[in-house]
């Protein structure tokens, strides 16, 4: 079994997310067992997962697996089955905005998943205030129950199985008026286990899955939130950790760079304890190589796709001078410098138009970025959309994307972009376009900044209609190399790894 | 008619004035009189205490035990070597009756038992040595309650059914209960004279008894209706209010004349010390003609 751990699956998911789901399904395609794993409490995990075409059984989130609960049918849990069984008297009940009032005295707050399910249920004493809140599943149980003190803080989180007993109590401690996460306990039915803290929780988590899925290896994805726990598991088990960036910073200048990317500095800094560290590209894997053992450092590529769901577009079938950009909205893209391009590129040719598409993740970056639009008089033509799930329609009537990060990981938009037919110009940060662009073929790399030479490129591209076609015909071609069957097939390296790990008995 | 002993916990600790009630219990089954003991607080050994015997005759009942729905009068007490939730870590005996469960050179956890091994509570501490959490079994050997603590002082309970599943949750102001209610109900308490006065209006009768002797029940008796008897038993303390007596019994003239002022029936009898099967005779028979 192969489990991806993060950390939580939205619906508007991260690049990290988004590459444990694309993942899965590749390992789902090529028949090999894969298991997203989430730590974080949430009720409506079930509903996110299924968003994402993530199938009920191709995931664990930790305190359902804790609790046993694992695929649920869904059932229907309303405002009125609350009132029923609070078996209040219904004649003297008043509602106003889902707050409940016996004989006038707020009493209980009913809170609704879009479903129509409850959602949580807030408890009031005397004085109004709440002392309990019960916490539904969005598949229709009760989940968790919160009691608080006397002053409304957060007391002790008591979670449930399917069945209403107790299994995992959580201890919250004040210190200087806040309250914090302190202890564990967890029932399993049988015996207590007394933690502390949400990373021995999770070295917990897995290590129940390390005995109940021997031989597992477990990639990490969220390595800041997962780190140590992966490193304290009780059972021995094979760790890999995902490069999902840059593993340091500055390394444009100094590839050996130890000023570590703080998500990565645990694992980095105890890398004895793991097995390899997977980067996405060859230059990362490279710059890897100069500072780590040779054996520890693996190329697997991030990015995968699958031909047949592709359908080749001319240009004819496309917006003309469609420019598009797919992104989080957050300053390390420099979407700045993609509008300056743009902007320049439309001073050639009126008629170009940019959409940027992403998840707003830095709301004063974005409005930034709306008032330099604004100061170049390009609100018409430059125009923002929210992350969607599926944007292969974007791609496919798109000519050309811009990308202008500082640094990354990896950026699989720019393969999705490739194998959609769609040039990409790049500046030359690491690590990604070298991974992807071969310059003069399928797109250019330029210098970083080199707002001017970026501009050119692409005027030349989207005003020589031949010279596009041939890009765009390379563009598709050089995406096969990171096809499904191409990509599945590094993965091996990683189960013959672990096979070897678990014959010596758990040893790196 | 039934008469009714109302008390609050039978323990180990008990003073003469709980010890009493055991033997009024007895006095009064000796006299034919269907009389129960309620034991109104949270009791979760109160078998032990009474014995066997008394507690199979079903004539104790504990307000907390029918809100947990506790009914197995013949189960045993939990022998500590019979508690395996704590079976992963190391085991500690010192000398006293402390168990103690180490991870490494850690306590996380500590059992209390009584003479017999039996497992009363369990503390569960975290790293720094706080405690987590106070379980405290019952003498059917099922956890009975849970405590968790904020700044040294007891913020909530919960307690148990038979199924470990929550019956009740209880919040504190202070020291003080700030409320009860009852798991998947909305059956809300603000304190526990609410909680006890529903325990006793689901039980009493018109032309019923109830007996006291802790003038911590004077209001509660006083929210009983006018139908139901209400009997004082004076050790020390004079009630508070005494209007909501329709008969005292009491120790000495000075008790006595109290009483009388305040318009309230007397009786004069020492049950704490000696036989009170003729005051209580005379007393019933006085409240009879009521």
């Amino acid at each position: 079994m192969f489990f991806f751990v993060g950390k939580t699956m939205k619906i508007k998911v991260s690049g990290i997310e988004n590459a444990q789901i694309k993942r899965l399904v590749l390992f789902r395609k090529f028949g090999k067992p894969a298991k997203i794993l989430t730590m974080l409490y949430d009720p409506e995990t079930s509903v996110r997962m299924a968003a994402h075409g993530v199938h009920a059984d191709e995931y664990f989130n930790l305190y359902d697996y804790l609790c046993d609960i694992r695929e649920v049918e869904q059932q229907q849990i309303q405002p009125t089955d609350i009132l029923k069984m609070a078996k209040l008297p219904l004649s003297s009940v008043t509602e106003k905005n889902k707050r409940y009032y016996l004989k006038g005295k707020l009493t209980l707050f009913i809170d609704t998943f879009s479903n129509g399910n409850v959602k949580r249920v807030l408890h009031y004493g005397p004085d109004e205030k709440y002392t309990s809140e019960d916490k539904y599943d969005v598949r229709g149980f009760l989940s968790s129950t919160i009691i608080f003190d006397v002053n409304q803080r957060r007391l002790v989180d008591i979670y449930f199985d399917l069945a209403g007993n107790k299994r995992i109590t959580q201890r919250w401690q004040l210190k200087d008026e806040k309250v914090s996460k302190t202890s564990v306990i967890i029932d399993d039915g049988q015996r207590k286990t007394i933690l502390t803290g949400k990373n021995e929780l999770q070295a917990y988590f897995l290590s129940q899955l390390a005995e109940a899925f021997p031989q597992s290896a477990f990639i990490t994805d969220r390595a800041l939130d997962v780190s140590w726990a992966m490193e304290n598991t009780k059972t021995p088990i094979y760790k890999a950790l995902f490069l999902h960036n840059i593993h340091a910073t500055n390394l444009l200048k100094n590839p050996t760079s130890k000023d570590y990317n703080f998500n990565y500095r645990q694992p980095l800094l105890n890398l004895n304890q793991w097995d390899c560290m997977i980067a996405q590209t060859d230059q990362q894997a490279a710059d890897c190589r100069l500072q780590f053992p040779d054996d520890k450092v693996v190329k697997i590529s991030g990015a995968s796709w699958d031909p047949e769901t592709v359908t080749k577009n001319k240009l004819k079938d496309r917006q003309p001078y469609k420019m598009i950009s797919i992104s989080r909205i957050s300053p390390e893209k420099r979407i700045e410098e993609q509008i300056h391009i743009f902007n320049k590129i439309h001073a050639e040719i009126p008629d170009a138009t940019f959409d940027i598409w992403g998840l707003v993740s830095d709301d004063d970056y974005f409005d930034k970025l709306k008032q330099q639009i604004k100061e170049l008089k390009l609100e018409k033509e430059i125009q923002f959309h929210d992350f969607a799930l599926d944007i292969s329609k974007v791609y496919d009537e798109a000519q050309l994307m811009i990308v202008t990060s500082e640094y990354e990981g990896v950026m699989l938009v720019i393969n999705e972009a490739l194998s959609h037919g769609v040039p990409v110009i790049a500046y030359d940060f690491k690590y990604a376009p070298r991974e992807f662009i071969i310059p003069g073929e399928n797109g250019n790399i330029v210098a970083m900044g080199d707002r001017g030479i970026a501009a050119s490129t692409g005027i030349d591209l989207l005003q020589d209609k031949k010279k596009w076609q041939e890009y765009s015909n390379h563009a598709y071609e050089s995406a096969l190399r990171f096809s499904q069957k191409e990509v599945f097939a590094q993965w091996q390296q990683i189960s013959d790894r672990a096979a070897e790990f678990y014959e010596k008995g758990g040893q790196q | 008619m039934m008469l009714y002993l109302i008390n609050g916990t039978l323990n180990a600790k008990n003073t003469i004035i709980e010890k009493t009630s055991l033997k009024r219990l007895k006095m009064f089954s000796e006299m034919g009189v269907d009389t129960t003991l309620l034991l109104m607080h949270f009791s979760p050994n109160w078998r032990k205490t009474a014995g066997t015997i008394v507690a199979q005759k079903g004539q104790i009942k504990s307000l907390f035990d029918e809100l947990q729905g506790f009914e197995q009068p013949t189960a045993s007490p939990l022998s500590v070597n019979d508690f395996h939730d704590l079976d992963g870590y190391f085991r500690m005996h010192p000398e006293s009756r402390d168990y103690q469960f180490q991870d490494g050179d850690l306590t996380v956890a500590e059992a209390q038992t009584d003479k017999r091994g039996k497992v009363e509570q369990v503390r569960y501490f975290d790293r720094l040595g706080n405690q987590i959490q106070l379980d405290y079994f019952n003498d059917l050997g099922r956890l009975a309650m849970t405590a968790y603590q904020r700044d040294g002082v007891t913020a909530a309970q919960t307690y148990f059914d038979q199924a470990d599943k929550t019956a009740l949750t209880a919040t504190f102001d202070q020291k003080h209960y700030a409320t009860f209610s009852k798991a998947g109900q909305h059956a809300r308490f603000y304190s526990r004279q609410d909680l006890e006065l529903e325990f006793l209006e689901q039980r009493l009768k018109p032309g019923d008894i109830v007996v006291t002797e802790r003038t911590d029940y004077d209001e509660l008796l006083a929210k009983l209706p006018q139908t139901i008897l209400k009997v004082g038993t004076i050790y020390n303390e004079i009630p508070k209010k005494l209007a909501a007596y329709d008969a005292l019994l009491v120790r000495n003239d000075n008790q006595a004349q109290m009483a009388e002022k305040a318009g309230v029936q007397v009786v004069r009898g020492n049950d704490y010390q000696t036989d009170g099967t003729e005051a209580w005779t005379t007393l019933l028979a006085s409240l009879a003609k009521k």
